[in-house]
């Protein structure tokens, strides 16, 4: 099977992230100011920073080995819960193709692989499935569409575009929801009427990973 | 006896610090210590890597009792013991189910005492029930 995503799409998703969090992280906060402690934007944008003062040297890396350091500053520098669990999202992302060379890209089976095994991870780590107002909700589905897409035969770009659609449903259902993870759950019914920080931030990564996508 | 490793898992550098203080008075020798409080730039926070680096500095000590506070400080320290590379420092780390300030006492009185990790994590657990009025 061909490498229909190349190495320089990795790099550039990064790229594009950097300035995303700077521009959003207002409107993250925001939410977070809602429901929790008023800190998801702003964190996030600390922790990219920090990526984007390595990002030169990290680049010539092979896939893996770029996103495990990414999510290795995330970890360090965030500060709230989105350290651990997007840290530990990008640690994993390259799991799948770490064996590849500096300059290899990743074949569609490959990028499904990878999506799977970095949205497995928030999973097990927030010990949290959807219907909790947390990013499961938008992350899970987005998986299910996009396995399923795959399996139907789509190409990568298709797939990931319907994964995106999915996540924005999952993210416009958390309004709805009583949280009973993290800060939020304390405020019971109160948090009734607020998009979840987190689940609105990983649905606006996912549409990165979907924009900087090639036509197929 | 053989030494025991305590990590104090703040979002606060300052309670990290203090509880550290607190019960380290109570521990004399036995018990090596090391604060991870904050996210190391003044923020309230905590750091998966600070919990490694901490994790790996205790590799030495028989067992290695992580006490945290509020939400991320548990995830990244779950977080920080998913990393450890090797297996046998990896089977060391506990993370325990107690009360930071009252729990890290406790264990830290019982460690003094014992090198039995069940002994102590039974000990933090007991803080629970300090009751207050």
């Amino acid at each position: 099977m061909a490498e229909t995503l190349s190495k320089d799409y990795f790099v550039k998703v990064i790229e594009d992230l950097i300035p995303w969090i700077e521009d959003r992280k207002e409107y993250f906060t925001d939410l977070d100011s809602a429901i929790g402690d008023a800190d998801h934007g702003i964190n996030l944008s600390i922790g990219f920073r920090e990526v984007a003062s390595h990002l030169d040297e990290w680049k010539d890396e092979n896939v893996a080995t770029l996103y495990k350091n990414v999510g290795k500053a995330l970890l360090d520098k965030v500060g709230g819960s989105a350290g651990p669990l997007y840290g530990s999202f990008f640690m994993k992302f390259g799991v799948p193709v770490k064996k590849k060379g500096p300059d290899e890209g990743v074949t569609d089976d490959e990028f499904v692989a990878m999506m799977d095994k970095a949205i497995a991870i928030i999973q097990k780590r927030g010990k949290s499935t959807t219907g909790e107002k947390t990013m499961n909700d938008t992350l899970m589905p987005a998986l299910d569409a996009l396995k399923a897409a795959h399996a139907a035969g789509d190409d990568i770009k298709t797939a990931m575009g319907k994964a995106v659609e999915a996540g924005k449903a999952g993210l416009e259902s958390t309004r709805n929801m009583v949280a009973t993870k993290g800060r939020a759950m304390r405020l019971g019914e109160r948090a009734v009427g607020h998009l979840d920080p987190g689940a609105a931030s990983t649905a606006e990564m996912l549409e990165i990973f979907y924009k900087d996508m090639p036509d197929a | 006896m053989a030494k025991t490793g305590m990590i104090i898992v703040s979002h606060s550098e300052e309670i990290a610090n203090g509880v550290v203080k607190l019960a380290s008075e109570m521990s004399g020798d036995n018990v090596v210590f090391k604060a991870a409080g904050g996210t190391g730039d003044g923020r309230l926070g905590t750091s998966a890597m600070t919990v490694l680096k901490a994790i790996e500095e205790l590799a030495d000590c028989k067992s290695i009792l992580l006490y945290c506070d509020l939400g991320s400080s548990v995830l990244s320290s779950e977080t920080a013991i998913d990393m450890v590379d090797k297996v046998a420092l990896k089977a060391k780390c506990h993370i325990v189910d107690a009360p930071l300030v009252e729990g890290a006492f406790f264990g830290a009185v019982e460690a003094a005492a014992s090198d039995d990790v069940q002994k102590i994590i039974s000990e933090s657990d007991h803080a629970r029930n300090l009751h207050k009025n």
